[in-house]
């Protein structure tokens, strides 16, 4: 089974082909906003390495966010094209989901967190210590946008919070590494080439999904673009005074 | 935030001007919110600070286009959210992305972004005096924008 795994939701453009779980060729860089010109030339240059054409792939995995509102666009809009000229599968995954299945065999909870400014997380939680057949059935807390202070109170308020080991995952821990080892849990962070959703893990998660008989019909794939929670503002009194 | 504060402005050059001056004095990440009907003077602002960042593509109303980008010593961002209609409409055009740039973003007709702005901006509202005479009430919010308005006060004369 080969796969294609694309992931552009943050600073990272990901891309990977994976054959019956093995990493045919895969590619990583931190593009900012240049995901519009480089994707598919990457992904062209990707086959042009590995001797596969893209007609040869059995799948498609594609992160749907949350995150950078421009590059969920180019990638859902990049695999559409392809799921409908090739006629294959399409698995649509949570970014988050991806980068917590790094630590899908470490014992404890695990939160990823993408940064989405100003002192706020794109999260949510998964629960290692639960015997669950899959990773995805772990999941405890839906995707979301959090303050890190509402993260740190929603943590604290787990049962028995401080008997269990949480491990932190994603570039929100680049950003706010300092005022997350202040949270007071049992705190642990993942080695940083695993902060970044990278394009064979994207890959070997869709196959995951695939395998258990999950696709997506991609034409109903939308981007999970989570609103910012923002201070409020009332505006109404500003403009009277 | 402070009581509002204003500049009048005798025509549209000065107006322009008043612009430029606060091109000169901005930071990246600035937020404009640009308040008034139409004829008031608002892209005539926005000309203003395009001239001081030395933007070299020619300033015009982006009613249509929603967001116009004009590359410079910092890239202005100059949206108009007249034409859309309701929430949904703003984060279907990435309009998030644009605030955590590092760039300066102008916007008028801006009430339908304010659920998702940050609590630091420049708001103007331009008021029709006479037929060239111009009111610009200006309010900042948080501590950028209040640098801002303190520089722009060495430079204007700014009236409570």
């Amino acid at each position: 089974m080969l796969i294609l795994g694309i992931d552009s939701s943050t600073e990272m453009a990901g891309i990977s082909l994976l054959a019956d779980r093995k990493i045919i060729a895969e590619s990583n860089l931190a593009l900012y906003r240049r995901h519009s010109e480089r994707l598919l030339p990457n992904i062209a240059h990707l086959f042009q390495e590995s001797n596969y054409e893209i007609n040869d792939i059995d799948g498609i995995a594609v992160t749907l966010g949350p995150g950078s509102f421009t590059g969920l666009r180019i990638a859902l809009s990049t695999v559409k094209g392809f799921a409908h000229s090739l006629s294959v599968p399409v698995v649509g995954l949570s970014t988050l989901e991806v980068l917590a299945y790094n630590y899908s065999e470490v014992q404890g909870l695990i939160v990823p967190m993408i940064d989405a400014r100003r002192e706020r997380v794109y999260t949510a939680l998964f629960d290692n210590y639960l015997k669950k057949d899959s990773f995805r059935k772990k999941r405890i807390w839906d995707d979301s946008t959090l303050a890190l202070k509402d993260l740190s109170e929603k943590l604290k308020s787990i049962p028995s919070i401080n008997t269990k080991k949480i491990y932190f995952v994603g570039n929100g821990l680049e950003e706010y590494g300092q005022i997350i080892n202040n949270f007071d849990l049992n705190t642990n962070s993942a080695n940083p080439a695993f902060n970044k959703p990278r394009g064979a893990v994207v890959a070997e998660l869709g196959e995951n999904y695939l395998k258990a008989g999950i696709s997506h019909d991609v034409f109903k794939l939308k981007p999970n673009y989570l609103k910012k929670p923002q201070a409020e503002i009332n505006f109404k009194k500003i403009e009277s005074e | 935030m402070s009581k509002s504060e204003y500049i009048i402005t005798n025509n549209e050059k000065e107006t322009k001007k008043i612009g430029k001056l606060l091109g000169d004095n901005v930071q990246p990440g600035q937020i404009i919110l640009l308040k008034g009907d139409l004829g008031s003077g608002k892209t005539r602002f926005v000309k203003g600070i395009a001239a001081s960042l030395n933007s070299t593509n020619e300033v015009s109303s982006p009613t249509y286009n929603l967001i116009n980008e004009y590359p410079g010593k910092m890239t202005l961002y100059h949206m108009d959210l007249y034409r859309l209609d309701n929430e949904n409409d703003l984060l279907n055009i990435g309009f998030e992305d644009y605030l955590y740039r590092d760039g300066i973003i102008a916007i008028e007709w801006p009430e339908l972004a304010y659920d998702f702005l940050p609590a630091d901006f420049l708001l103007i509202n331009f008021e029709i005096v006479s037929e060239n005479k111009r009111k610009l009430k200006l309010k900042a919010k948080g501590e950028k924008s209040k640098n801002l308005m303190k520089g722009l006060a060495e430079y204007v004369d700014i009236r409570n």
